[in-house]
């Protein structure tokens, strides 16, 4: 428990570098559809249908926010989306949020009867000589289900540390590795 | 001691490799993906030691040094890249077969394992020199065992299985340390004198830690060592060997430098770039040096800025070697005095110093591996307490070092894994 602890102080102060990360909580009253596995008309998207992670790799310019719909989310449920990028391009992301777009309200030349969920974030360059505004990006968006605040792609790496750990600890108990060094 | 340390050397990049082997293959940060889509195929980054092994060496830093590897030329493209060390990029692309990118970072990890296995044995040669000098030679060599197994067993962990420059730097550290200790001897009371016919071995140390600076900038406090023996010449109006001997050797560090940190940079940006370039003295000389406006315009680095709440697990990262290097310093200086330690005394505490105050601390487990004084302090304190028949908890000052060995233990397979998962800290 006080690693998961730990982890989650963790990702929440530390992680920054190439990934940038927030949570977003749906809430049990969001008019989602029960069943929205049509593809979206907002050419960008995410879908979570049948999954609890998706990843997907867009080529983000450098001139505008870059808009992207999160489709097949469920009610409740918490979702941590991480956007990373390659320290190849001298980019950075900011301004990232969510947006929730009321449904029969047109966003960018597409209209949905549903109400949509966006996250937003811009691609800002810093870098000389200067990037080539054209440029496009590649930026990697996941999307991830949390489960008693963790998101579910992590469990693996949790439990493998704790595994090691565990590990660690009966060695060194055993052959007592201080006491070795000591008389070497 | 060969076998003994080139056994224990084997054992600890095995377990490392091992672990970092059955790290799960999907990174916490996805980058990594985008990387290797620039430079090789699917098909060939998913075979299996590519997927569950290289693949997972190219986190944090190792990007930059990639892509400078991999580039046509293995210049950097954009100003910023510059602050990854140009001679180590072009070391590894000189040495590898080709420069495909798999052969240049097989030839990268290759060469920084054979460098921590160099610098250990330099590290115990190092550690004979200066502890002989007025004790038991068995004693030395004990303790120049155990420094080497400390060395080993480094609190820059999983950074020093990939491809970081920083190998580089200790292994020159150390020699440069080694070839000045044996130009200088201590005169009774307190002084230091030169020998003339050891000249060639002082102007070798300024020549490794020019290198060591050029290839890492922290490696400058390297440099305190002629200030050091500067004061003490003239102290004694030795100034002819003072002359010769570190204002020369300081001079040549110095000129490298200037040379890395103004005119070559003038050169290459100016007066196009604007910015820093603005902010002329005279001739080259800019107000602020090349790595500097680097650091503190891409990377935020500066005066405090890294004292801020979000950054506490950070500094409780670095806690450890904070408290370690800073102890050491005083536990050679106040509890167990040796006037020999004491340039080292100076270096040490300058880089905490600096660390703590300017650069992102948790660096400190990775770059304070070129200093060797805390590991002298903690195989000493070992090797003192080692016939103690009483097995129980240290006491007093000796918790310190048996606390951090304790954390070493975990550090180091938690941090191999971390590294391997892209996860911070970096």
């Amino acid at each position: 428990m006080n690693l998961i602890l730990w982890l989650q102080i963790l990702f929440v102060a530390t992680v920054s570098a190439n990934t940038e990360s927030f949570l977003l909580h749906v809430p049990s009253d969001f008019p989602l559809r029960k069943n929205s596995d049509e593809p979206s008309s907002y050419p960008r998207y995410i879908s979570l249908h049948n999954s609890n992670l998706a990843k997907t790799t867009f080529f983000s310019g450098i001139e505008g926010p870059t808009y992207i719909e999160l489709k097949s989310l469920q009610v409740d449920e918490t979702y941590q989306i991480k956007i990373c990028w390659t320290a190849l391009d001298p980019v950075s992301i900011t301004d990232i949020d969510w947006i929730v777009i009321p449904h029969s309200t047109e966003f960018q030349n597409t209209k949905s009867d549903e109400a949509r969920i966006f996250i937003k974030f811009n691609v800002v360059a810093d870098s000389w000589p200067p990037l080539n505004q054209l440029t496009k990006i590649p930026i990697n968006v996941s999307v991830i289900n949390t489960k008693l605040g963790i998101p579910v792609d992590l469990y693996k790496i949790i439990i493998y540390i704790g595994l090691v750990m565990t590990i660690t600890f009966w060695i060194n108990g055993r052959t007592n590795l201080y006491e070795l060094l000591k008389n070497l | 001691m060969f076998c003994q340390l080139s056994s224990t050397f084997i054992l600890c990049k095995l377990v490392q490799y091992g672990l970092i082997l059955l790290t799960p293959r999907d990174q916490f940060d996805t980058s990594t993906e985008l990387l290797l889509a620039r430079f090789v195929s699917v098909a060939d980054s998913s075979k299996f030691w590519n997927s569950h092994l290289w693949n997972k060496l190219l986190a944090w830093d190792s990007v930059y040094f990639m892509k400078a590897m991999a580039s046509e030329n293995g210049k950097p493209a954009f100003e910023h890249e510059f602050a990854f060390s140009q001679f180590w990029i072009h070391l590894v692309r000189f040495l590898a077969p080709n420069h495909e990118f798999y052969n240049l970072l097989k030839t990268g990890v290759v060469l920084d394992n054979i460098l921590h296995y160099l610098a250990t044995f330099i590290l115990y040669f190092l550690t004979v020199k200066i502890f002989s000098g007025n004790l038991k030679s068995s004693y030395a060599k004990s303790l120049a065992k155990k420094t080497s197994v400390l060395f080993i067993f480094s609190s820059a962990a999983g950074f020093l299985t990939g491809i970081y420059s920083e190998p580089l730097s200790f292994t020159l550290s150390f020699l440069g340390i080694w070839a000045r200790q044996s130009a200088v001897f201590t005169t009774l009371p307190k002084h230091i004198d030169c020998l003339y016919s050891r000249f060639p071995l002082y102007l070798f140390s300024a020549i490794c830690f020019s290198l060591a600076t050029l290839n890492r900038s922290n490696c400058i406090v390297l440099g305190i060592y002629y200030v050091f023996d500067l004061w003490q010449l003239l102290k004694n109006r030795n100034y002819g060997k003072a002359l010769l001997f570190p204002l020369l050797s300081g001079g040549i560090l110095f000129l490298t430098c200037v040379l890395q940190q103004y005119v070559i940079p003038y050169s290459i940006f100016c007066p196009e770039r604007g910015s820093w370039c603005n902010t002329q003295i005279l001739g080259p000389f800019t107000r602020q040096s090349f790595y500097g406006f680097l650091q503190s315009h891409y990377w935020n680095v500066g005066f405090l800025k890294y004292w801020t709440p979000n950054n506490i697990p950070n500094f409780l990262f670095a806690l450890p070697n904070i408290i370690i290097l800073l102890y050491s310093s005083v536990y050679f200086s106040k509890i167990y005095p040796y006037y020999s330690l004491r340039p080292h005394i100076w270096v040490t505490t300058s880089l905490v110093i600096i660390v703590l105050l300017f650069a992102h601390v948790q660096i400190i487990n990775r770059i304070s591996t070129f200093i060797p004084l805390h590991l002298w302090y903690i195989a000493d304190r070992l090797l003192k307490t080692s016939n103690s028949k009483d097995k129980s908890t240290p006491r007093g000052d000796d918790r310190i070092a048996h606390y951090y060995i304790i954390w070493l233990i975990f550090w180091i397979p938690l941090q191999t894994i971390l590294f391997a998962y892209f996860l911070p800290p970096a």
